[in-house]
């Protein structure tokens, strides 16, 4: 056991790694560190969460295995290599890890056929509008905000083009998808702003006041949904859950704890959409 | 805000600003998260929340990252990211000012960059939210493939100083969707002035029947979505011959030109 606590997959990646014993030492000495490193005072339902969902996540390995997923001695390793900098701590080391493993969880073969949804801030939607060879001004939002309130499904998809519908860097975009609305994976998501974000487990959003927006997407041929891991996550968000469904907010966790697990939706990553791929057109999620 | 941030030196600046715009490193943006984290975010919070001393070190960081371009890791996308932060926290510290008239100036990017078109209208398109002006020849003399992929930088350029030398620009540069959609995104900053927005649809119903059909047709369908106007509604406005003036750029805006009669031969060549 570490000294921060009960693990669980952590014990196991070192107990198999086949370290030395002062080597596993330092390795469970470390894992108490990440646990108070990665804890999040703000989340009441488990300050201990975000290292929780790095210890269990089934879809992560305790070793590393022949192919991905990065295991979780991976990430151990990385940590007990990292160079000393005072203004590194081990999230940091953690972030940096997890943004390197992006994508690397199963294929799920349930999402095919299914369009996609995704909610995100206007304001990041804007930001790469507004990135994307624009000419107009990048301090005024005038122009979205009129192609999403005023045109057409099609007219959007002619609007945004091959405008990437997530950012740049890691070519990883999460989405969400409704088993039963095969097409609109919008159509039995709350119709208030509330009600979306505690359905979809993301709480950051709960107390902000940005404006959000909704639609739905095709990937395009070839490309295929993968199944969320820890790694995908990363280490800021307390809300999500392992396991391939968005967890619901409790009442005590930020939302209004109106809703069960089972009212979550199954969660994919899978390689940026453009404009293009649209297929349920651009709306802003009402308060 | 984590206090190693507020706290760091102009060098660790630089470097956590770097790691956010190059997207590398453990500054990246945690742009493949959920909430999908872009990389200004974080930077514009902290120079909002910056006192005297740090927002003097984000500064001189700044200034050193455009000094370092082109160098390792400046790619087109992190160099519009630099661009797009220096935007939108609105940095019109002199320095700053300074460093990047001198390299819009010498062309240094489009010389220098990978892609430098696009690298150097990113620039330009930071310059002119923070209200730089430069003279009309400055736009016009921008080298082929800027008037080729961007037009509607040099339109908005052009339209700081005029709207009529503006608008015979378009005529003759706007050749495709694609352009036409980079026009329609400079007119929505200028559409909701109420002051603004009749000279404007004026000079474009002017303009129209000299516009490529795919053109011409894709601004009457946008107008009418944005609720701007019917375009087609109405005949253009009787246009008066040239008067010795046309060679100048200080015209009276409410009349329209043709291109020819507006700009140098070289310009229209």
């Amino acid at each position: 056991m570490s000294d921060g606590g009960q693990t669980v997959g952590f014990s196991e990646a070192i107990e198999q790694s086949g370290w030395g014993s002062a080597r596993q030492r330092e390795a469970r000495r470390l894992c108490g560190e990440l646990r108070k490193s990665l804890r999040c005072a703000e989340y009441a339902p488990d300050v201990d969460q975000v290292y929780k969902n790095l210890d269990s996540d089934t879809l992560v390995p305790d070793t590393p295995p022949p192919s991905r997923p990065a295991s979780r001695a991976d990430l151990l390793d990385g940590l007990l290599r990292r160079k000393p900098d005072p203004n590194g701590d081990l999230k940091t080391v953690a972030d940096e890890f997890c943004h390197s493993q992006k994508m690397e969880g199963p294929e799920d073969p349930e999402s095919t056929g299914h369009v996609l949804g995704r909610v995100w801030t206007f304001d990041g939607l804007n930001k790469l509008y507004q990135k994307s060879g624009r000419a107009g001004s990048r301090r005024r939002p005038g122009t979205l905000d009129r192609i999403i309130s005023r045109a057409s499904l099609r007219d959007q998809q002619d609007a945004l083009g091959d405008m990437r519908l997530a950012p740049p860097h890691v070519d990883a975009m999460w989405s969400f998808y409704d088993p039963s609305a095969r097409d609109d994976p919008l159509r039995n998501l709350p119709a208030n702003r509330a009600g979306a974000v505690d359905i979809l487990g993301l709480g950051k959003y709960h107390s902000s006041k940005e404006r959000l927006v909704q639609w739905g997407h095709r990937l395009p041929g070839g490309h295929k949904a993968k199944k969320p891991t820890a790694w995908d996550a990363g280490v800021g968000d307390p809300h999500w859950r392992p396991g391939g469904r968005t967890r619901p907010l409790s009442a005590n966790g930020g939302g209004t704890g109106a809703f069960s697990a089972a009212d979550g939706r199954p969660e994919v990553v899978h390689a940026a959409v453009t404009g293009r791929d649209l297929a349920v057109k651009i709306s802003f999620v009402v308060d | 805000m984590e206090e190693w941030l507020v706290k760091a030196s102009i060098n660790k600046l630089r470097e956590f600003l770097r790691g956010r715009f190059q997207g590398i490193g453990p500054y990246a943006a945690a742009s493949a998260t959920r909430e999908a984290e872009l990389p200004p975010d974080l930077p514009l919070v902290l120079w909002k929340e910056a006192d005297e001393g740090l927002e003097s070190r984000l500064v001189q960081a700044t200034v050193g990252l455009l000094e370092e371009i082109p160098g390792h890791g400046w790619t087109p996308d992190a160099i519009e990211w630099l661009c797009f932060f220096i935007d939108l926290a609105d940095i019109k510290d002199g320095r700053l000012m300074d460093s990047l008239v001198g390299i819009a100036r010498r062309g240094h990017w489009l010389k220098r960059a990978s892609d430098g078109a696009r690298c150097h209208v990113a620039l330009l398109r930071t310059l002119l939210d923070l209200n730089w002006v430069a003279e009309p020849k400055f736009w016009l003399d921008l080298p082929a493939e800027v008037h080729k992929r961007y037009p509607g930088l040099i339109f908005r350029g052009l339209l700081v100083h005029d709207t009529a030398a503006a608008f015979a620009y378009l005529r003759g540069a706007v050749k495709d969707a694609k352009h036409a959609r980079q026009i329609l995104d400079v007119l929505g900053d200028v559409m909701d002035d109420a002051n603004r927005r009749g000279q404007m649809i004026d000079q474009l119903r002017c303009a129209l029947p000299e516009l490529p059909p795919v053109v011409s047709a894709h601004f009457t369908k946008w107008f009418r979505i944005y609720e701007w106007g019917d375009l087609a509604q109405q005949e253009p406005q009787p246009r008066p011959r040239p008067s010795p003036r046309s060679q100048e750029f200080a015209l009276d805006s409410h009349v329209c030109w043709r291109r020819e009669e507006l700009l140098p031969a070289a310009a229209v060549a």
